[in-house]
């Protein structure tokens, strides 16, 4: 098991695979914390039911500068998993057909950019909404 | 030229994962994204307070949208990490456990949610 988790991270570390391979990378690393992000939303949002006097007070300490930085990292893990989600589903449930090395190349580098023109109006949302502006 | 056959696959527990992680996926990339895009770009997350969630949880389709988008974004975020998991825990004895594991988190923490959702806010 330990031998096994040295050798899987080395290898994604030392693997020259590329944008392709830090296209897959990145959908593992914002996939988890997507997933602990959720978990912990989960219980935050549920105190709503189970102590609502504490909701207001653990949403507080959520509007804060380390809030707001942690609300635009999230925004890129999720827009990037949605985006490549996308891409994934799409070749193997719709197109097996169009996948060929050419153009899943072409399609990660497509996620990539993608991705980030989504994010960017996102954050100026964010902050925008943050300093009460909008 | 890429060619194409179809092949018919038995359906275990991994095929039924993967199949799975696809068709949540179509499902909740509209959800997730109008859930964020409406709470974070719309109404922003310093209106977010107790009282919002009243009102949107005072409406049952609310509570439905929010029932679904907590059922399939759990389970798939915890199908998606056994996968992740099961890359390096490659043993029969250590992916049974692990398959133990995460239902139970995920059982756990669906049932905490559910609760919350159906019980509403608490005046």
């Amino acid at each position: 098991m330990v031998k096994n988790i040295v050798n899987g991270v080395s290898g994604l570390i030392h693997y020259k695979g590329g944008v392709a391979h830090y296209t897959f990378l990145m959908h593992r690393i914002s996939g988890l914390g997507v997933l602990t992000f959720l978990s912990l939303h989960i219980l935050l949002e549920s105190t709503a039911h189970y102590a609502p006097r504490l909701y207001d007070q653990l949403n507080a300490g959520l509007q804060t500068p380390l809030g707001l930085t942690a609300e635009i990292v999230m925004a890129l893990l999720v827009i990037f998993h949605g985006v490549n989600g996308f891409r994934i589903t799409y070749f193997d449930l719709f197109h097996p057909d169009l996948w060929t090395p050419h153009s899943a190349l072409h399609s990660v580098r497509a996620t990539w950019i993608v991705s980030i023109l989504l994010w960017l109006p996102a954050v100026a949302i964010m902050i925008l909404h943050s300093l009460r502006l909008i | 030229m890429a060619t194409n056959r179809r092949v018919r696959i038995k359906p275990t527990l991994d095929v039924t994962a993967w199949k799975f992680m696809r068709l949540s996926a179509i499902l909740l990339i509209p959800m997730v994204w109008f859930h964020t895009i409406f709470t974070t770009l719309i109404v922003g997350a310093e209106n977010v307070n107790l009282n919002l969630v009243a009102a949107r949880w005072a409406t049952i389709s609310w509570r439905v949208y929010d029932a679904l988008l907590l059922a399939f974004a759990f389970s798939h975020g915890i199908t998606g990490l056994r996968q992740v998991l099961f890359d390096f825990a490659t043993g029969a004895t250590a992916r049974k456990t692990l398959n133990i594991l995460l239902l139970l988190f995920w059982l756990a923490l669906s049932v905490v949610g559910i609760i919350g959702i159906v019980g509403g806010v608490a005046k």
